[in-house]
């Protein structure tokens, strides 16, 4: 008895520094903090408050989508149509609001918009073999043009009715980053903490396994499209309200940026790992990258040749920790 | 009659791998115009011949003579196409989407002036095809359009045009109907008059002795002996597949065999026809048969993962449809499955996510934490006694008898009462393999029940209280533990004949 008693908290204790070290996000962590401190001494107007607030500002509503894209692709799914989703979505409230219907109303219809694409499309992508890359490139390309036709090409503006995301603050932040914030604490309480996460993991490792291992699959997987749904909805709103007009550009690129940060926070597209932490951390890179970037004076055009250097070799140190483990 | 030409002759062949032999001191050859067949039971170490062959596998001792000339060094696979020995697999290695025609002259394509000539070649598709008797085939037709004993036949007038001297058929019929046997039959026909010489391997005895003029059986990679047509006789060959040593057999305790748990009346659908039996606690019902039989589809029935065409499966007196694998479980049944990477194993995730899965599916708790699935995990690392880091390592990184205690573990913390095992003790090692039946004896003894398939004689028998032999799909045979014997159990496997 009390021989297994040493040998379980043998397995279930280990040293705080081993336990450290064994994390997969400390490597992503610690060079995090050495890439603040260096641009903080190359650049002195970089760790100021108010970039700060820029910089979580900025990464609020990519650092949402990154939620639900890492949610998606550990289930072995992907979503290209996020971004463009998002646009179609904004517009459609920015139209509804400029008409002069209720703000609440306008919230609503935008979110029935995002449910109802990602039901349909997890609908499909649960019920048949077809490809999430393909399908949801052809969702992507759908939906903006759904975003040209709402707005026939032009904008817009709301001015003044729906900037509560930027223009409530608390201790000089805007309410859009406590948001944030509290959508990856939910996802990581999710994703540890209950059934939904372990058969996350079991999905999108191996689907037949998990099938006969007595999960509905199917459903399984139309849920992770809608839960991606939500994500994207809430998303649309903060970016409407912190642009304060509707624009069909307003996703672009939005989707490559979901996907680079979960990438680089240690989500596989291969499906069955990654962690929440990982992907906020992700997030968080790619927002300091361009920003630091900016601040130290880098050319735009150069900016893109190193965000996209740093993102290869963020998966090249995070594959060799994967085969170590 | 003139003498035969010998086109392969193989001497003392051997083969280890990592210190077990599999293979040893074999001798094989292969004539003009001559049809050897290969007979073994599973694991006899037919396909490790085939590959050594192949160029697969490198042989560790021994020499191949190819016409008369000594091969030196190693074999691989386009030297051995080159020497014109032709393999054709029992799965199809055609290239899908190209035409007929294209897949014969793979590497062999007729030119003019650097451009292919497909006149010429759809000619000789045609001729190739005719010579060997296949007909109303057009040779533009994409592959994967073709039905499996077409694409065989498409395999075969494929090593025809690459010239060859000696052709392997691996399980040709392994999905065959009567007719397309009958069509294979006449083909091997036509490449015998043409000289070709062919090594046949098939569990079908009844082809086998239509078709051959030298029979070879192998047992634990030894040849035991060779018969001429003349001297083929059914009963010595089975007797000679199975006769082995006595000591490899686990002896079991006896449980004490209660009520009927489970009963299936007239159970068909996918491949499986009109299967009834009965299960009863504590009892380890075995499922022999070849490979191919429909155990495994049998299987799949009952665990809900196919959904039965008719029949009725009955489970403590209650009548119950399964319409996935979720039912089944609720319902108390619990499936090992053969292929243990594929539909068993998160390979990627902790140990501790692979306990604790099917149990999360069958009870309804939406809340879980970490610590207590490691907990879960450990006891169960402690009782079945798994080599591993912790609950924290993934399986990939386990044995293949690890890995098999860690699925055993998720279906213990399911809680079930009916096992079904499908090989259960395929690719694991001896010890594993002892630690694997005592589980299961373990199991009987708690009252719990097991549905066990496998294709190891030695375990069917010494395992089983009961043992059903199936063959293409039904139950052929019950037998009683008394009656369960290799040569009886084969007889039945291999055509329902009696000794």
């Amino acid at each position: 008895m009390s021989n297994s008693q040493i040998e379980k908290s043998a397995f279930v204790n280990t040293s705080v520094r081993k336990r450290l070290f064994a994390n997969d996000n400390i490597f992503l962590f610690l060079g995090l903090i050495i890439y603040i401190i260096v641009c903080s001494i190359i650049a002195p107007n970089f760790a100021t408050g108010y970039n700060v607030s820029i910089v979580l500002e900025q990464l609020a509503v990519p650092g949402i989508l990154s939620v639900g894209m890492c949610v998606l692709m550990i289930s072995g799914g992907i979503d290209l149509s996020v971004g463009t989703l998002l646009s179609f979505a904004a517009c459609s409230m920015a139209w509804l609001i400029y008409g002069g219907t209720p703000v609440v109303i306008a919230v609503i219809v935008g979110v029935l918009i995002c449910v109802v694409c990602n039901f349909l499309m997890g609908l499909l992508l649960s019920r048949t073999s077809l490809e999430p890359f393909i399908v949801s490139v052809g969702a992507m390309i759908i939906y903006k043009g759904f975003a040209l036709i709402t707005t026939n090409g032009a904008e817009y503006p709301i001015p003044g009715k729906f900037g509560f995301a930027t223009n409530i603050r608390f201790f000089n932040l805007p309410l859009m980053v406590y948001i944030m914030i509290l959508v990856y604490i939910i996802f990581a309480l999710l994703l540890r903490y209950t059934k939904f996460g372990r058969w996350l993991y079991a999905v999108g490792d191996n689907e037949e396994a998990s099938f006969l291992a007595g999960i509905s699959v199917r459903n399984f997987k139309l849920s992770v499209y809608v839960i991606n749904g939500l994500v994207v909805a809430l998303a649309t709103i903060l970016m409407l309200s912190r642009n304060e007009v509707g624009n069909p550009y307003l996703g672009t690129d939005l989707e490559m940026r979901a996907i680079a940060s979960a990438v680089v926070g240690g989500t596989a597209l291969s499906g069955g790992k990654g962690n929440i932490v990982g992907t906020l951390l992700g997030t968080i890179w790619m927002g300091i990258i361009s920003n630091s970037l900016n601040v130290i004076g880098v050319s735009a055009f150069w900016q893109y040749v190193v965000t996209g250097g740093i993102i290869v070799v963020a998966v090249f140190v995070n594959n060799l920790r994967y085969k170590v483990a | 009659m003139p003498e035969k030409k010998c086109l392969l002759d193989i001497q003392g062949i051997s083969k280890q791998f990592s210190g077990v032999t599999v293979f040893s001191d074999f001798d094989f050859q292969v004539y003009e115009g001559e049809v050897h067949c290969l007979c073994g039971e599973n694991g006899a170490g037919k396909s490790t011949f085939i590959k050594i062959l192949a160029g697969a596998h490198q042989r560790d001792g021994g020499e191949i003579n190819i016409e008369g000339n000594p091969l030196q060094g190693k074999l691989n696979p386009a030297l051995c196409m080159k020497l014109g020995i032709q393999t054709i697999y029992q799965e199809h290695t055609l290239m899908q989407n190209m035409s007929v025609m294209e897949n014969l002259f793979i590497g062999k394509e007729v030119t003019k002036r650097l451009v292919l000539d497909r006149r010429q070649m759809y000619k000789e598709t045609l001729d190739v095809l005719a010579k060997i008797g296949v007909t109303g085939l057009d040779p533009q037709t994409p592959v994967r359009l073709l039905g499996t004993a077409q694409q065989k036949f498409v395999e075969i007038a494929k090593a025809f045009v690459q010239e060859a001297r000696v052709i392997i058929m691996d399980e040709p019929t392994a999905s065959f109907g009567c007719h397309e046997i009958e069509q294979l039959m006449s083909v091997i026909q036509a490449l015998k008059e043409k000289g070709v010489g062919i090594i046949y391997i098939s569990h079908h005895l009844e082809e086998v002795f239509r078709i051959a003029d030298k029979v070879t059986v192998i047992r634990d990679g030894r040849k035991i002996r060779t018969y001429d047509r003349t001297e083929i006789d059914e009963a010595s060959i089975i007797r000679d597949m199975v006769g082995r040593d006595a000591s490899m057999f686990y002896s079991r305790e006896a449980a004490g065999i209660g009520e009927t748990v489970m009963e299936v009346q007239n159970l068909s659908g996918g491949g499986v026809k009109d299967i009834s039996f009965s299960l009863r606690k504590g009892e380890v019902l075995g499922f022999a048969g070849l490979v191919g039989a429909g155990r495994t589809e049998m299987a799949e029935l009952l665990f809900g993962k196919k959904i039965p065409e008719s029949g009725e499966i009955m489970i403590s007196g209650e009548k119950v449809r399964f319409k996935a694998p979720k039912d089944a479980i609720k319902a108390g049944l619990c499936m090992i499955t053969e292929d243990r990477q594929l539909t068993g194993l998160f390979t990627r995730q902790k140990n501790s996510l692979n306990t604790i899965l099917a149990h999360s599916a069958k009870f309804p708790v939406r809340f879980m934490h970490p610590d207590r699935d490691k907990e879960t995990c450990c006891e169960y690392i402690e009782k079945l006694k798994i080599k591993c880091k912790g609950p924290d390592q993934q399986v990939r990184f386990l044995s293949g008898g690890n890995q098999q205690k860690v699925i055993l573990s998720k279906w213990f913390h399911s809680d079930g009462s009916i096992y079904i095992f499908d090989e259960p003790t395929r690719g694991v090692d001896i010890g594993a393999k002892e630690e694997i039946y005592k589980v299961m004896v373990e199991l009987c003894r708690q009252g719990k029940s097991i549905i066990m398939i496998s294709s190891d004689m030695p375990e069917v028998i010494a395992m089983s209280d009961r043992v059903m032999v199936m063959k293409d799909g039904s139950i052929l045979a019950e037998l009683s533990k008394e009656d369960a014997d290799s040569e009886t159990i084969l007889s039945y496997a291999l055509g329902g004949c009696k000794i």
